[in-house]
């Protein structure tokens, strides 16, 4: 057997270079299928939807595309294409913002990416030795020189159409940001707090040039795509750290042992499996405008008079105040504030808010059955030890539940934020009519932008400011995450 | 729980503990109950908001209801079981419409239904002879009406018809199946009388048989429980949708299955050039959101794509089923399970003479089979609740919706009728919530696991 063995492995031994070479062709051809999908659904549309999004397009654009306008430009083609073209450069991106002198901004803006890149490469500097230390340095210089050029040449143009306070508000969020990095560092306590309170003092101006800017973009910029951004915002924060709570709660209660976990597992599971489709239309009857509607004899029975729910444009805060009136007999009107400020103040429209608690709903379940998955991996040796330490529920569940279950509650954040940014079926589905835009998050603006207005070009723009956003979103929990979460 | 010492008090947070828990329970549940109540229901008691159908429905009442018109009574009867010709009866609402006639003030009434368009009924004073559709006036005693369709309507004396203030009002007639009207009674003697061959189903017109047990468990199912559902089966194209949706998914499933498992194979278990490179390459597609790949991916299916100008699949199959086959995500979970069978397996295969296809499909797929179920269950849900791509690779009426659309295209275009609008909610759940409670198992473990639904 031995020697049989032996011979077999010098046989293969022998073939080796051929049998690799055979391996790598089959696996290329196991993957092929799957490559050639993908590839085409799924990477060259989103190059794809950056060329799009760079014209006027409704299936095809009419006149020449932006590759042919650039050749035409330099010479190389047809000058009907420069006569007759589609390709509008940046202005899908730009008008949305509704900046004022766009070459500036977009200067500005490069400025501010070389000077990201140029604090990266510092980083990378410290360890680096030699030859590859002083490549780093000339890369570091050049782009520290190309951002402070890119910035001179920028600021003429940002002052005379009034957009310095995009600096103003950069500036302020940069020395707020290295002053906190570097708080840690003062010598003494008075040092800190200082240091502190001048960052803070310094976010809080960034905050508010922030707001003028973002003002000024929302007036002259398109404001149905500021509001989309905002609902969205609302929408996320509003569904997500409800269900991380509520859904917590019901796993710590169920995992003390509750005799019947595995039905009301399957109970609070069943909201989630269920074809989202087919739940929203549900909770679209529920939430029924008509005296009769289920949620508004729920709010009867409370003493509320029936809401318009799903179809009500109005947002909460004004609701909220009518509703204390009617409860106190008083007369308070809630303000008119107009621009971002006043949309962030009064809040998400109840119609929003009614598709927020569909989604608690569909979420809770599953939240609650990762969250029964992650307690039951923390070891029961801590309980026992804590216990014998003295310590009650409430500090067991605060000083080994909540650090040994944070992974779980991080992981369910990113993805629940997430989720909240591209929903669309439910929002979709629940929709009415009468509520004009008050629901139209990003995704379905984009969907409207695409399909109703068949505006291609403005609809891949708005798309691709979400995926930034989305994906700015999760560094930035994942930044956080790596502070917070305990991985053991 | 707390070691409190004292039983009392320990008793008591178990109860409230369970009150919490049954709590939670019964408001996920509600919902559920609610649609499935409200879909047993007739659109009159959908939409006064009960909890249950009238529970009178059940017992094949004879008459069905009277409607109070703000102190004129009206009362209706019930009809038999559906005809062929009225189907459209059976769960639609009607309302009858009573005004003073400007001229000579006396009181009319007429039969419309739920868009206002005036059903045509038997004339008050001939009945059987003429059906119209114009205004009857009302007899100072009041009267029966035969509606000649199926519904027989009782007329309260004038009377009761001095509305303060309005002219105008409408009642709506609930239709409810019931077998003990005898129209068909009726309209073989209008036949006859009119001098008509009588077209109905033949009966008898001995009436004794409606009451037989038989036949009250028929009306039970075939009426009070599943007329709805009917209605939405037929009538709202549901059955055609969900045969849509079963062929979609279960071509999506085959492809998916072979090509990931290909796929995650070759990841798992094949050195070869590049492989970490093209690894990444597809793993950087899983953070792409849907809404920035459905613009390019419309003009690729539409024939717009430039290189691949040659697939037109808008509004056919392969555009609904092809970009669902290879995710990546299943390849990640189906690869990360491969990886973990022992290569002594590979080993003694090739030893055996076995190539990597070979070994695949003998060793590696039935030692899969949990994570491949995993696999199969989600993907059967994402693809059955598919909603914004197939809404896209369609035109308007496709003969290929699949029930996610057509329940949503439904739901958008009928008028409020809440009745059948959970009608066909129930049904487009039913496949996944059947596959829920015989795989619950794996559905649970596999979310636990990886977290994740299409």
């Amino acid at each position: 057997m031995a020697d049989r063995l032996i011979h077999l492995s010098q046989r293969y031994a022998l073939r080796r270079p051929r049998r690799k070479l055979q391996d790598a062709l089959t696996a290329y051809l196991f993957l092929l299928p799957s490559f050639l999908i993908i590839v085409v659904f799924g990477l060259w549309p989103v190059l794809y939807s950056l060329y799009v999004s760079l014209h006027k397009w409704n299936i095809r654009p009419r006149g020449s595309q932006c590759i042919a306008y650039w050749f035409a430009k330099i010479g190389l083609g047809p000058q009907t294409a420069v006569e007759r073209t589609d390709c509008l450069g940046l202005a899908n991106y730009t008008t949305l913002f509704g900046w004022r002198d766009t070459s500036a901004v977009l200067k500005m803006l490069l400025a501010l990416l070389s000077g990201v890149a140029a604090y990266r490469l510092w980083l990378w500097l410290g360890p680096a030795q030699g030859k590859r230390r002083s490549a780093l340095q000339i890369a570091f210089y050049v782009l520290i020189g190309l951002g402070v050029v890119l910035l001179g040449w920028s600021i003429p143009g940002l002052i005379a159409s009034g957009e310095w306070t995009y600096l103003i508000s950069l500036g302020l969020l940069a020395a707020a940001w290295l002053i906190w990095q570097r708080a840690p560092r003062a010598v003494s306590n008075a040092g800190l707090g200082l240091r502190i309170v001048a960052a803070c003092a310094l976010l809080g101006g960034a905050a508010s040039f922030f707001f003028i800017d973002l003002g000024r973009m929302w007036e002259l910029g398109d404001e149905a795509f500021f509001q989309s951004i905002l609902r969205t915002i609302f929408y996320s924060a509003g569904t997500v750290p409800v269900q991380l709570t509520l859904s917590l709660i019901l796993a710590y209660i169920l995992f003390q042992g509750v005799k019947a976990r595995g039905f009301f597992r399957t109970v609070y599971f069943l909201s989630y499996i269920a074809p989202t489709v087919a739940t929203a239309v549900v909770f679209k009857r529920i939430f029924s405008l008509r005296d009769t509607g289920l949620m508004n004899q729920f709010v009867g029975f409370l003493g509320i008079s029936p809401l318009k729910w799903l179809q009500e444009t109005q947002p909460i805060a004004p609701l909220l105040v009518d509703l204390v009136n009617g409860v106190l007999g008083t007369r308070w009107v809630w303000p008119q504030i107009s621009g971002p400020l006043g949309a962030l103040l009064s809040g998400p429209s109840l119609a929003l808010v009614s598709i927020m608690v569909y989604n608690w709903w569909v979420y809770i379940g599953y939240d609650t059955v990762i969250y029964l998955a992650g307690l039951g991996s923390v070891p029961h040796d801590l309980y026992e030890a804590a216990s014998i330490d003295g310590a009650d529920k409430w500090i067991a569940f605060r000083y080994i539940t909540i650090p040994l279950l944070s992974p779980t509650i991080f992981f369910l954040a990113v993805m629940g934020t997430i989720g909240t940014f591209k929903a669309f079926n439910s929002i979709w589905v629940m929709y009415e009519q009468s509520a004009r835009d008050a629901v139209d998050t990003t995704s379905i603006l984009i969907f409207r932008t695409f399909r109703s207005n068949g505006q291609f070009g403005e609809a891949t723009a708005m798309a691709f400011i979400l995926f930034g956003i989305i994906l700015a979103l999760s560094e930035v929990q994942r930044r956080v995450g790596e502070k917070l979460v305990f991985y053991g | 729980m707390a070691k409190t010492g004292n039983p009392f008090l320990a008793v008591l947070g178990r109860v409230l503990l369970y009150l919490i828990l049954s709590l939670g329970a019964g408001l996920m549940v509600l919902p559920f109950l609610w649609m499935l109540s409200t879909s047993v229901m007739t659109l009159g008691e959908a939409n006064t908001g009960r909890l249950l159908p009238r529970l009178a429905r059940l017992s094949c009442p004879h008459v069905n209801l009277a409607k109070t018109l703000e102190g004129g009574v009206t009362a209706f009867a019930v009809s038999p079981q559906l005809l062929p010709s009225v189907q459209e009866m059976h769960t639609d609402s009607y309302y009858i419409e009573i005004q003073q006639e400007p001229a000579s003030q006396r009181w009319q009434f007429r039969i419309v239904n739920n868009k206002s368009e005036p059903v045509e009924i038997a004339a008050l004073a001939a009945p059987g002879e003429t059906l119209t559709a114009d205004w009857q006036s009302i007899p100072a005693a009041g009267g029966q009406v035969d509606t000649g369709r199926g519904l027989m309507l009782t007329l309260a004396p004038l009377g009761a018809y001095e509305v303060a203030g309005r002219n105008t009002g409408a009642a709506r007639i609930d239709y409810i199946n019931c077998c003990e009207y005898p129209t068909w009674t009726i309209q073989r003697e209008l036949a006859e009388q009119a001098g008509r061959i009588y077209t109905g189903p033949a009966m008898s017109s001995d009436l004794s048989q409606c009451r037989t047990w038989g036949h009250r468990i028929s009306y039970l199912i075939n009426d009070f429980f599943l007329g709805n559902y009917r209605q939405a089966w037929v009538t709202a194209r549901f059955s055609e949708y969900i045969r849509n949706s079963l062929i979609l998914t279960s071509i999506t499933l085959v492809g998916l299955v072979v090509i990931c498992t290909l796929a995650a194979y070759a990841f798992a278990r094949i050195e070869f050039p590049a492989r970490g490179l093209i690894f990444t390459l597809l793993l950087s597609t899983m953070m792409i959101p849907e809404t920035v790949t459905m613009i390019p991916n419309f003009l690729t299916i539409t024939g717009n794509n430039p290189l691949l100008p040659f697939i037109r699949w808008y509004d056919n199959w392969p555009a609904l089923t092809v970009p669902f086959m290879a995710s990546f995500f299943n390849i990640f979970l189906l690869r990360q399970f491969f990886a973990q069978i022992p290569s002594d397996l590979w080993d003694a295969a090739q030893i055996d003479g076995a190539g990597h296809l070979r070994f695949l499909v003998k060793i590696v797929l039935p030692l899969a089979r949990p994570s491949l179920t995993t696999v199969i269950i989600f993907s059967f849900i994402s693809s059955w609740n598919a909603l914004l791509w197939p809404l896209i690779a369609t035109r308007a009426g496709s003969n290929w919706w699949p029930i996610a659309v057509g329940l949503q295209n439904f739901v958008s275009e009928a008028g409020p009728e809440t009745h059948l609008w959970m009608a066909g909610a129930a049904i487009s759940m039913l496949p996944v919530l059947i596959l829920y409670f015989v795989a619950q198992k794996q559905f649970i473990e596999g979310i636990a696991t990886t977290g994740l639904k299409g």
